[in-house]
């Protein structure tokens, strides 16, 4: 992510128990370093029409929604070079 | 997740140390995630939930009882003995009292939710195999089968208030009190009675799809959604010109509805195909099927997590799933963009870790990924 200058933000979503704790584990076992943000209630989720997990969100500069979707590794690597070059 | 997705995780380049595709892959046509199916006894046909102490209440056909099931922990705590044949099930918060419809007693038994103990058995017509109620009213209803009546109960004094005609295998009744209606479902006679709740008239009656056995309203678009279980289908009534005005599709032999409290989508049990439709209050589509156990039956809503219950007759199991849909899906897979794309990200103010609230403010000018995730 350092090398193409894009940030990421992680919402947790459909927990189901200890949504704090699960997310916390996650970001040890896959050495997060950005922000994990919790999406408790789903509402947030649901707003956006995210039917499943993990749905990545491209959001340009300017706030606006580039894609959605992309999670296989070819996909997410050509979005990311598009939201580069955007 | 299975081994060989971990070991593609595993595989996958990492981006800023966390790989943001497979990590957490699930199947992406996931529409529902099963939290539990707990076994309840034998035909477990009726289920209700008490939300204050977070319990179902499951009636068992065939083992002549309730059981009692922890929502917390996902089991089951207590078993009460009603009546022969309890079918279906009704829980009042104001009297803090379970009702059970007992088909072979001829009766409701009326449990003490707090005590667990039997307090009274109400005599009402032959064979009763529906109930539903209108808290507000302070009135429960009793389809009675083989009697061709319903009962009208009062909830407080339990006396029989009106017994109204209707006809043979009358069983769920749904209630519109902005109406002042009731639309009790014949499933011998494949039709529905409508009946002046001011004054205890019938109506008149419709004709229905065949098996015609479960009922849900939507008082605010003045429709009624009947489950035809021989037919296969959801009939659509207006309750105004009090007529079929669509025949929805589902699964195989459809036998319990229930109204999402959202009033968006109804659940549909479909006892042949062991799942749960989703099928959109307004579209009229069936969202998808949701997995539950064999032979499902009685299915509510829990209103604190809007979670599934389904009771399932087959298997003897109460099952409780997530509904991860959040609205019809796309009409075909036809690459059309996510509705999102080319609009502005709505605002966030979301809690981090830290219990810190960041909002989509913080990452204004700036290009950013936001990946959606759950740890499962």
């Amino acid at each position: 992510m350092a090398r193409s200058g894009l940030e990421l933000i992680l919402i947790n979503v459909w927990e189901g128990n200890d949504a704090h704790a699960e997310a916390e584990m996650f970001r040890e076992r896959w050495s997060v370093d950005g922000p994990i943000l919790l999406d408790e209630t789903g509402d947030y989720a649901r707003e956006l029409g995210i039917r499943g997990v993990p749905t990545n969100v491209f959001v340009d500069a300017d706030g606006t929604v580039l894609e959605v979707g992309a999670v296989r590794l070819d996909e997410l690597e050509a979005a990311i070079d598009r939201l580069t070059a955007a | 997740m299975d081994e060989a997705a971990v070991e593609q995780a595993a595989d996958e380049e990492r981006v800023g140390g966390f790989a943001v595709g497979a990590a957490c892959r699930i199947d992406l046509g996931a529409t529902s995630r099963q939290a539990a199916e707990i076994p309840v006894g034998l035909d477990p046909e009726g289920v209700v939930v008490d939300p204050r102490r977070r319990r179902a209440y499951v009636a068992c056909s065939r083992s002549n009882c309730v059981t009692v099931v922890d929502l917390e922990t996902l089991a089951p705590v207590a078993r009460v003995a009603v009546g022969e044949e309890p079918i279906d099930i009704v829980f009042d918060e104001a009297t803090d009292r379970i009702f059970t419809a007992d088909a072979r007693s001829d009766a409701v038994s009326v449990v003490d939710a707090e005590t667990l103990a039997v307090v009274a058995t109400v005599p009402v017509g032959t064979y009763p195999s529906g109930l539903t109620y209108d808290p507000a009213a302070r009135l429960l209803y009793c389809g009675n089968s083989l009697g061709s009546t319903m009962s009208v109960l009062d909830l407080d004094t339990l006396e029989t208030v009106a017994t109204v005609e209707t006809e043979p295998g009358a069983g769920a009744v749904g209630v519109d009190p902005s109406r002042n209606l009731a639309i009790c479902v014949n499933f011998l006679d494949a039709s529905a009675t409508f009946v002046d709740t001011a004054s205890w008239r019938p109506l008149g009656t419709i004709a229905l799809g065949s098996g015609a056995c479960a009922v849900g309203i939507v008082p605010e678009r003045g429709e009624a959604f009947a489950v035809n279980s021989i037919a296969g289908t959801v009939s659509r009534i207006d309750l105004d010109r009090r007529e079929v005005v669509e025949e929805l599709l589902v699964g195989q032999a459809p036998v319990g509805l229930i109204v999402h409290p959202d009033h968006d989508r109804l659940y549909v049990s479909n006892r042949g195909a062991g799942t749960v439709s989703v099928l959109g209050v307004a579209d009229g589509r069936e969202w998808g099927q949701i997995p539950v156990g064999e032979g499902p039956g009685g299915v509510v809503v829990d209103p604190s997590d809007g979670r599934v219950l389904c009771a399932n007759a087959g298997s003897g199991s109460l099952t409780i799933v997530e509904d991860l849909l959040a609205g019809p899906p796309p009409a075909a897979d036809t690459g059309a963009a996510h509705p999102l794309v080319g609009r502005k990200l709505p605002a966030f103010a979301l809690p981090d870790l830290d219990g810190v609230v960041r909002t989509s403010a913080d990452w204004a000018e700036r290009k950013y990924i936001v990946n959606f995730f759950a740890s499962w």
